[in-house]
């Protein structure tokens, strides 16, 4: 148990909060904050990341009840992807037992690259399209979701929620394989993969692949959550206490999505995703070169990407009910 | 009884629920952690559930809270 003071408990509210607000209005889970952030107050690693999986689903129940409640939630796409992410995560898992054989060395590197290809991929591509959707008004591109949904593999399903009239079950599992596959490859949960495809390739709403998606990181919590404090890495007091910071934080985090034009959501995700990618490349390069100077640049940006979007979100979300 | 009176009722009763949750974790957090190092598989239970308890009892709460705010909402506009 990791003894905690009234300062402590403050710090915690406040990082509660943050990860709330960034949660609620990308559908990310938030451990990439929370677990360096407890790893630096001192938390050993294996309870930062247990501690994180448990905050992690509590959150995403206030933030999937909130999305449900303004009907961004599409139930029967949510529990397909989380069928088939189980066993994507699994297949991650044997793919980083499989590179930890060859050389710690070579694992930390691959997922170090897999980050920067795949966050910068998607950072790219979304960033272009909302730009341009954003110039044009148009819908995000539907050239590649009309393909994605002309594969006829038996059985079809409809998709009423998402306003999808026919597609294969086997293309959602297989999506969410894939992004099972990366997330636990590269130890995240995979909100940051799974949003982009949930939009372009199935073709959702952008705030119904916020809404279900968070609705997938409330199984993959709970399954992480369990697995965890089996193996005793979750101390109950600071999950609880960082639930309550961001408890709040959700609800303004979620609040903002009602203001923000889809287009506009998919730029500052795309921004903020290339940021993330880019604090990562300063950090391979510290660690690969042993430049330290660069290891510091990594976490200034990473601070500094957290502060510029929760900042952006709330006064998003207070400006959007101010004038409606 | 209103709606409004309902709607009222349920918050109260939700904003209790969750202070009594805390209070009891909160108080009782020494033992709760105790369990982790005696009996690992009651301590997932009861961690998990506390989580999803938590959970779901604040997103409830802030259901109702937004309710009793559109319900005061369009009470004044409808005076």
């Amino acid at each position: 148990m990791f003894p905690v003071d009234i300062y402590l408990a403050i710090y915690l509210l406040f990082i509660g909060f943050t990860v709330g607000i960034l949660s609620g209005f990308f559908g990310f889970g938030g451990g990439f904050i929370i677990t360096p952030f407890l790893f630096a107050l001192g938390v050993p690693m294996n309870v930062a990341v247990g501690t994180s999986i448990a905050q992690i689903l509590g959150t995403s129940i206030i933030a999937t009840l909130r999305h449900r409640k303004l009907g961004n939630v599409d139930l029967k796409l949510g529990i397909i992807i989380a069928a088939g992410s189980i066993i994507g995560v699994e297949v991650g898992a044997q793919m980083v037992e499989y590179f930890k054989r060859i050389s710690t060395e070579a694992l930390n590197t691959s997922i170090s690259l897999t980050y920067i290809l795949v966050l910068s991929l998607i950072s790219i591509f979304m960033s272009r399209e909302a730009w341009k959707s954003r110039q044009s008004n148009n819908p995000p591109s539907s050239k590649i979701t009309n393909r994605v949904q002309c594969i006829r593999v038996p059985p079809m399903i409809s998709l009423p929620r998402s306003n999808i009239t026919s597609i294969s079950l086997w293309v959602i599992l297989f999506i969410g394989f894939i992004t099972g596959m990366l997330a636990g490859f590269m130890g995240a949960g995979g909100g940051f993969i799974r949003v982009p495809l949930l939009i372009y390739l199935i073709g959702c709403e952008t705030v119904v692949a916020v809404g279900t998606d968070l609705l997938e990181v409330l199984f993959s919590g709970l399954y992480g959550s369990l697995s965890h404090s089996i193996k005793g890495n979750v101390d109950i007091l600071l999950a609880t206490i960082m639930l309550a910071g961001s408890s709040v934080g959700t609800q303004i985090g979620v609040s903002a999505t009602k203001y923000v034009k889809g287009a506009n959501l998919r730029l500052i995700f795309g921004f903020c995703v290339g940021l993330i990618s880019l604090s990562i490349v300063f950090k391979l390069i510290s660690e690969l070169l042993e430049i330290y100077a660069f290891g510091f640049l990594s976490q200034a940006l990473l601070v500094l990407t957290v502060v510029s979007m929760v900042l952006l979100v709330t006064i998003l979300s207070f400006r959007g009910r101010k004038q409606g | 009884m209103s709606p409004k009176v309902k709607i009222a009722i349920g918050t109260s009763t939700s904003i209790l629920l969750v202070i009594l949750s805390y209070y009891l974790i909160l108080s009782n957090h020494a033992v709760i952690s105790g369990l982790n190092e005696g009996n690992r598989l009651l301590y997932a239970f009861l961690s998990t559930s506390i989580m999803i308890l938590l959970g779901t009892l604040i997103g409830i709460t802030w259901d109702f809270i937004d309710k009793l705010f559109s319900a005061e909402g369009l009470g004044s506009k409808g005076k």
